[in-house]
């Protein structure tokens, strides 16, 4: 599903020697996209550049997350967490990014995520290592 | 200072990807050296951070773009 909507995205792209890299990128942001969708999601207010939810919900005041958790500084702590995480995930060389949102994130099986990548599941072991590893010193301070 | 591919059996550990041929080995290394077992709950802490972290706002990407920056 993901490759159809990369390929539905073919004429957007400029540079046919990039086209590796531009598929990898679309996958990668899918995946994003796809684990972001299957949990609630809530809005901060930062006017009209932040909008509706897919599901159409919308939080102007945040007090709608900060009602659903029973702890709001620790919904603050957490939602500290994940902006570091994408900000650190950002920063991962593309393929250990991408082996640890396909294998860790979505669970992907290992031989998957190789056919997906191009390489071999000790790669994949690898890549994922790696990231982590990088994440690990990236969000020392958040865990 | 760790060996890199002991760290890495300890990251496949973690993953429950580490051949089983190489389990019964590195679990008595890790019950003999605390070093190792807490390196082991590291992955395991950073791994579960990933999963479990909460999504980023969604940034509504129409409304920006119609914005001049």
């Amino acid at each position: 599903m993901r490759f159809l909507k990369a390929f539905s995205s073919l004429a957007t792209l400029q540079n046919g020697d990039a086209f590796g890299g531009w598929l990898m990128r679309i996958v990668s942001n899918l995946s994003l996209n796809y684990r972001r969708s299957r949990k609630i999601r809530s809005q901060l207010p930062l006017d009209d550049l932040l909008g509706a939810t897919d599901s159409g919900q919308t939080d102007s005041s945040g007090s709608e997350w900060m009602a659903k958790s029973g702890d709001p500084v620790r919904s603050l702590e957490g939602k500290e967490l994940g902006a570091q995480l994408m900000k650190a995930l950002g920063q991962l060389p593309e393929k250990q990014r991408l082996a640890i949102v396909m294998f860790t994130i979505e669970e992907m099986p290992q031989k998957q995520v190789a056919e997906t990548l191009g390489c071999s599941v000790e790669a994949v072991k690898w890549h994922v290592f790696q990231g982590r590893k990088k994440l690990k010193e990236l969000l020392k301070g958040y865990l | 200072m760790l060996d890199e591919q002991l760290e890495f059996a300890i990251s496949q550990y973690a993953d429950g990807t580490l051949p089983a041929s190489r389990r019964d080995a590195l679990e008595a290394q890790i019950a003999a050296n605390p070093s190792l077992a807490a390196l082991l709950a590291e992955y395991r802490q950073i791994s579960n951070a990933i999963r479990n972290a909460p999504p980023m706002p969604e940034i509504n990407w129409d409304r920006l773009a119609s914005h001049s920056l």
